[in-house]
């Protein structure tokens, strides 16, 4: 039987529980790194390194979290503060979408072709992060908006822009 | 009203769903977790120092006695249904409660 996230982490805080914490990061690496995957358009040789980041900055402050929010909800704050601290030194290419090709236009089966990792470089960083974690990732408008710091009408704002350019991304008309 | 297009995008989402196994990036996470520092915060020292003089105090003025004696009075008078020694019950309750309250905020703080 899995132990819950709230006695892991108490092990951790506690005891310096090193293997609590380790269940801690095999719970969650998947789901960080497939976020951290998505927002730097598939560059897998940094992802590794921005997830190790990340779950270290949890271990270092996790006595300072508290059981208002959920620790995912923590965990991918700490995680799009680490990709937004690397986003700002390297600025992430956004792709216009007129620019794009899309592949057998005419045809209307033409979006099952198009990778959703190809969708998310037509919207920029705060439209994709939203999107991601809403859509993707199941989190509210509200867990969202307490992971980018944006505030709920922002959130909805971005998410409602990002399906806009989506929409017209997939040739979407139903 | 139900957006289809949220529907068709979840199911685009879930065409490239992204599944990363471990291969041992969980091992290398822990393998460069930091040192942790045993540091004492100034209001923990305070509390032990606090406590180490109240506990010597207690016994170099022989508060043995008298606290017995009071304790022993009161159930008296509990027994015996007679006015107690207020003064002693209010003493007593507010030592229990602080006794009870620091360590709860102390624990509260650490695990939540």
């Amino acid at each position: 039987m899995s132990l819950s996230d709230s006695i892991l982490i108490t092990q951790v805080i506690l005891n310096d529980d090193h293997l609590a914490f380790k269940t801690l990061v095999e719970r969650y690496q998947s789901d960080i790194r497939g976020l951290l995957l998505r927002l730097t358009h598939g560059n897998k040789d940094i992802i590794d390194d921005l997830a190790q980041e990340s779950f270290i900055r949890v271990y270092k402050y996790l006595s300072s979290f508290n059981a208002e929010a959920k620790f995912k909800t923590w965990l991918f704050r700490i995680a799009y503060n680490v990709f937004y601290e690397y986003y700002n030194k390297n600025k992430i290419i956004q792709l216009d979408i007129d620019s794009l090709e899309i592949a057998d236009k005419e045809n209307n089966n033409s979006s099952n072709a198009i990778d959703f990792q190809q969708a998310l470089k037509v919207l920029n960083q705060n439209e994709q992060i939203v999107i991601i974690l809403h859509f993707e990732k199941g989190f509210t408008h509200k867990e969202v908006s307490k992971i980018t710091k944006q505030p709920l009408g922002t959130v909805k704002t971005n998410i409602m822009r990002g399906k806009e350019k989506l929409k017209k991304f997939y040739n979407y008309e139903r | 009203m139900k957006d289809n297009f949220e529907d068709f995008l979840k199911k685009e989402i879930s065409k490239s769903n992204i599944q990363i196994p471990d291969n041992g990036f969980s091992d290398q996470v822990i393998t460069n977790l930091p040192r942790r520092k045993m540091v004492l915060a100034g209001r923990e020292i305070i509390i032990t120092i606090s406590s180490i003089i109240s506990a010597l105090v207690f016994v170099l003025i022989k508060g043995f006695n008298p606290f017995l004696t009071g304790l022993i009075n009161l159930f008296n008078s509990l027994i015996h249904l007679k006015i107690p020694n207020y003064e002693f019950v209010i003493v007593l309750l507010v030592f229990c409660l602080i006794s009870l309250l620091i360590p709860y905020v102390e624990l509260r703080k650490r695990i939540f």
